[in-house]
């Protein structure tokens, strides 16, 4: 009795650890991780109904995959999409701890494929995008999960630990199998190593149990407490880590959801205040989206950090922004047929995903191709948490003229008419396509459409279509109240490509001598400083507290911000 | 007590059997109206042999379908869907063959239930090939990941993969692959295109597969791509195209596919040889198509001169892609010395244009797709197919088998009796197949969808039917 007593007690410490398990799996995820959650869910589908699961069964994994996708759709709310998560490891790191009796000290080992899983979620970085295993989150923890409970089931049997040992190699093999099959990334598959490998540890650990009943119990709880502190740290050490990747899915969903300040609040999170940056040209396109749908687009596009870095890439991708947000860019930007065709294109390479059908959605509703929307609608309708939009969209299709006033699709449908036709590619470079066909747009006749031609010839720094541009804008929009990036822009061009200047009085536009001072005394200073040896990187440092929020500086140190 | 309880349970079997079918209302509405079912069958003909013509109504919650034949009648309905077993829809279709079935169609939407004018369901003494083979393939730009060829029992659901492209089936291996073609609707001689990765032309004879791979050879300007089998010899005719996509910034066409270049070859598969057609250089000669008795090979035509000579010749062609326009021409082909002779014109389109011409098992007709420019017409929204009768050179008309939108890839049955098309009908973006009656005298009825087990599929299903042939055989297993 009293053995029975102490055996029991010696499970203490791993209820315990996996206490502190969940409580890191919800810090590391729900708290400190929500948008990779919320963009797991986005990038995978889910529909009801008995032909899904059918269908599903003949992909590698066949049920689990089925019932990690069923799971995965709650990272909608990632809380709960954590909480079920966490439970799946708690459960399952419980399950190997009864199965295997790995009481006291021993029940830190358990904590490794736990500690493999969390990691794999957490590494992902831009890999999130460019998936073509969608259930990645859930599915391989429920195998885990799964094989545990069938070693649990066997514990009872003469020789369990061989037969346990057996189910943890088939695990493991089964696990690598998937990882092949569903072509897992080379560079991600090291953390699930870690998962399918440390439980072949269960069954020799286990032959140790009845020496470490002898050890006190306060050690067990030690072990306990320096496996939470491992599995914190390492799964810290595996984190992903980078603010305009967050930033990225943050702006995305405002912007989808017609949140414009959200947007801009988020990309304002990036500003450092100095010349340093964080941000993308995808953080800096779709800060121009929402200020665009502000109406603020000439008086705050350059009032934050104006240059940009590319994004910090996980091992392995070659980020292109044409698989991250550049089809909601094409689309925000009114370039509907080619955002369609990003969409289609990375559905075809990773996989159908709600994301990417929302998008083809709204794009199919401004083409007015009602019935390839209702297509897609029907299927978002079958998944749990779009069918509600669903719903509201297909309102839009019974009454096209909210169309005109619904976010997000307002502008975008907007610009439709006044937009022709050509064919075109754009080599895969959504920033480039953009700037070159709007910057250089001849005959626009939309106020809104013109200006937004305006400021990519502004970012495409081309005297000649600045002042095309600059023209169409002032005859659309009027000479009263030209916004001041719009003024910096003229007088800045006026006085480096004077020849290109029209013959128009600048002044009455407000591009008056206060302005050409401006532009003169920095492009002195920078000259003399530059005849100095002064380098460019220095000079932009320097520059940065008088002229970091103009277009002034934007002309002169961000020639080289490279798009992707 | 135990017997009224008995009785009572054979009871509420007997009733929950004789309704999991649906029962017929006894209140509703009468709609003068067509019945909404999708896919459309109504007013179809279909061949005898043909796989249950299961439908739904979208709308609807629940739906009850009266079928009436030679005084038999069947009720079918559960959910909003009409399913009907294989077994019974046999009978179904040996008695009504050479007749008609009568659908009365219920159906209930908010608690209220509806009757909908009648249709009919046509049954075609003409049997259609038991086979269909297509390629699965999303409406896609360049990407590619998992295609396959499938094949299908008409007769019934079931439907095979032949050959996949999926990545994870091929250990990394990425391939695309086009083109199935068969000699005479039979699968013993076949040819279909694998490129990239390991890629090659894969040619079965007389049911044995081999990877061809160098059919390149000098002075041809590509692989060879549109192959025609012609219906007595091991000769091949191949089009050699130098392709390229384009893509539309504004015009829901969405992409061109412009040839540059192509040119007509002729491969010898029992002497591996390749014999090429002259032709003018201007000339783009492509889609071969053998007539029945291998005397003739048709193809597609076009002839463009550049227009801006400041830009290179691709460039001019992307911007005057409408001006490019192809004729229907013929060849005579001799037998004997494996030659063709000049070409002649049979149909001339100055202001449109004809691809993928198919010629009739009886020789008579042809049909080809028609567009108002190019050669690719599945992105063509006005894109319909035409039957040219080969004997009168009138045009039949087929607009019961045509659309709104587009229709492309027509080929004919084994006897002549039925022809196979995709069409982006449904929404414009995905192709289904569709299959139309012909008679001898070329009147072509109503086309119907190539039916479903759920007819619910087509709306979840995310890719194209591409390129439907028919066979009378099933396909062979390759490696």
């Amino acid at each position: 009795m009293q053995i029975e007593r102490v055996k029991r007690d010696r499970y203490i410490p791993a209820y315990c650890l996996a206490i502190l398990m969940a409580a890191v799996a919800m810090v590391r995820l729900a708290l400190l991780n929500p948008h990779v959650l919320f963009q797991f869910q986005e990038q995978q589908l889910f529909m009801s109904g008995w032909d899904f699961f059918r269908e599903t069964m003949h992909r590698p994994g066949g049920p689990f995959t089925w019932a990690g996708l069923y799971l995965q759709q709650y990272f909608y709310y990632p809380v709960i999409g954590a909480a079920m998560l966490a439970l799946v490891w708690v459960c399952g790191f419980l399950t190997s701890v009864r199965a295997f009796r790995l009481r006291g000290v021993l029940s830190a080992v358990a904590v490794l494929p736990v500690a493999g899983l969390m990691s794999a979620l957490l590494c992902t970085g831009y890999w999130i995008y460019v998936f073509k295993v969608p259930e990645y989150a859930f599915t391989p923890s429920l195998m885990y999960l799964a094989s545990m409970l069938v070693c649990l089931g066997l514990c009872r049997l003469r020789l369990a630990v061989i037969w346990q040992s057996l189910v943890c190699i088939i695990y493991m093999l089964f696990g690598l199998w998937w990882l092949r099959i569903a072509m897992v990334p080379e560079t991600l598959r090291i953390t699930f190593y870690v998962s399918f490998f440390s439980a072949l540890l269960f069954g020799p650990v286990s032959l140790i149990d009845r020496w470490s009943l002898r050890l006190p119990f306060a050690v067990g709880v030690i072990f306990a407490l320096g496996a939470s502190l491992f599995l914190w740290f390492y799964t810290g050490a595996n984190t992903y880590r980078s603010d305009a990747y967050r930033i990225e899915m943050v702006m995305s969903r405002a912007i989808e959801e017609g949140r414009w300040q959200d947007a801009v609040d988020a990309a304002q999170t990036l500003d450092t205040g100095s010349a340093v940056t964080k941000a993308t040209r995808q953080v800096w396109l779709m800060r121009q989206v929402a200020l665009m749908n502000l109406g603020k687009m000439g008086s705050e596009l350059y009032a934050y950090t104006n240059n940009t870095v590319l994004p910090r890439a996980t091992a392995g991708v070659k980020v292109h922004m044409v698989e991250v947000g550049g089809p909601l860019l094409y689309f925000m930007n009114g370039r509907t047929h080619f955002a369609y065709r990003w969409c289609m294109e990375n559905m075809v390479e990773y996989g159908p995903s709600v994301a990417r059908l929302r998008l083809m959605t709204m794009c199919a509703i401004v083409n007015a191709e009602d019935d390839l929307a209702r297509r897609y609608l029907g299927i978002l309708s079958r998944t749990r948490f779009y069918r509600k939009w669903a719903t509201e969209q297909y309102a839009l299709l019974e009454d096209r003229q909210q169309i005109e006033k619904s976010e997000p699709y307002r502008i975008s449908n907007r610009f439709q008419s006044d937009l022709t036709n050509v064919t075109d590619g754009d080599n895969g470079l959504c920033e480039l396509f953009l700037t070159v066909s709007y910057g250089g747009r001849k005959g626009v006749k939309d106020p809104l459409l013109s200006e937004l031609c305006l400021n990519y010839a502004m970012i495409q720094m081309n005297p000649v279509h600045f002042w095309m541009q600059f023209m169409n804008y002032v005859e659309l929009n009027g000479t009263e109240n030209i916004p001041l990036y719009y003024r910096q822009a003229a007088a800045l061009y006026s006085i480096v490509d004077p020849f290109s200047t029209p013959d128009a009085d600048l002044d009455a536009l407000g591009v008056d001598e206060s302005l050409r001072s401006s532009v003169e005394k920095l492009l002195a200073d920078v000259r003399s400083k530059a005849e100095k040896g002064i380098s460019v990187e220095s000079l932009a440092r320097q520059t940065y507290p008088e002229y970091g929020h103009s277009y002034f500086w934007f002309y002169l140190f961000c020639q080289d911000n490279t798009t992707y | 007590m135990r017997r009224p309880y008995y009785i009572f349970i054979m009871l509420l079997v007997l009733v929950s059997a004789s309704c999991s079918r649906g029962c017929v209302p006894d209140e509703y509405e009468s709609i003068s109206a067509s019945a909404p079912v999708f896919p459309d069958y109504t007013d179809v003909t279909v061949p005898s042999n043909i796989a249950p013509l299961n439908f739904m109504v979208r709308d609807a919650d629940k739906v009850v379908a009266v079928f009436s034949w030679s005084g038999k009648s069947a009720v079918y309905g559960k959910g909003n869907k009409v399913q009907i077993p294989i077994k019974e829809w046999r009978a179904m279709m040996a008695d009504a063959r050479g007749g008609a079935l009568t659908v009365t169609l219920y159906t209930r939407t908010d608690g209220v239930w509806s009757r909908w004018n009648d249709f009919a369901i046509n049954v075609s003494a003409d049997p259609v090939d038991r086979y269909l083979s297509y390629r699965l393939i999303e409406p896609s730009y360049v990407s590619y990941e998992e295609l396959v060829i499938n094949q299908r029992d008409l007769e019934s659901f079931e439907e095979k993969t032949f050959y996949s492209t999926d990545p994870g089936r091929r250990k990394g291996v990425d391939q695309c692959i086009n083109c199935h073609s068969y000699q005479n609707s039979s699968t013993d001689n076949m040819v279909f295109h694998i490129r990239g990765q390991q890629g090659g032309t894969m040619l079965v004879r007389n049911g044995k597969a081999e990877l061809l791979t160098g059919l390149k050879r000098d002075g041809m300007i590509s692989n060879p791509v549109y192959p025609a089998w012609h219906p007595k010899d091991q000769i091949i005719a191949f089009s050699t195209n130098r392709t390229q996509q384009i893509f539309h910034t504004h015009d829901n066409a969405k992409v061109e596919v412009l040839d540059y270049e192509s040119h007509l070859v002729l491969y010898d598969v029992e002497n591996d040889r390749m014999i090429p057609v002259q032709a003018d250089s201007l000339d783009m000669e492509t889609f071969p198509a053998w007539s029945p008795d291998g005397s003739r090979l048709y193809y597609c035509s076009a002839r463009y001169e550049q227009q801006n000579l400041n830009v290179t010749l691709e460039r001019d062609m992307m911007t005057n892609y409408r001006d490019i326009h192809y004729s229907i021409y013929v060849r005579d082909y001799d037998r004997e010395s494996r030659t063709l002779g000049p070409r002649r014109l049979v149909l001339d389109l100055p202001e449109n244009s004809a691809s993928l011409p198919r010629v009739s098992p009886d020789g008579r007709y042809l049909l080809f797709a028609y567009g108002e420019y190019g050669c690719f017409h599945i992105w063509h929204q006005d894109a319909d197919i035409h039957m040219l009768d080969l004997e009168t050179g009138l045009v039949n008309d087929m607009s019961l088998a045509n659309s709104s939108r587009a229709d492309s890839y027509p080929s004919w049955s084994g006897n002549g009796r039925w022809v196979v098309l995709a069409s982006r009908r449904d929404d414009g973006n995905y192709s289904r197949v569709y299959i139309a009656h012909c008679a001898s005298d070329g009147t072509v009825s109503k086309a119907f969808e190539l039916p479903q087990k759920d007819p619910s599929r087509y709306d979840r299903l995310l890719k194209s039917f591409n390129r439907p042939e028919l066979t009378v055989n099933e396909l062979p297993e390759i490696q």
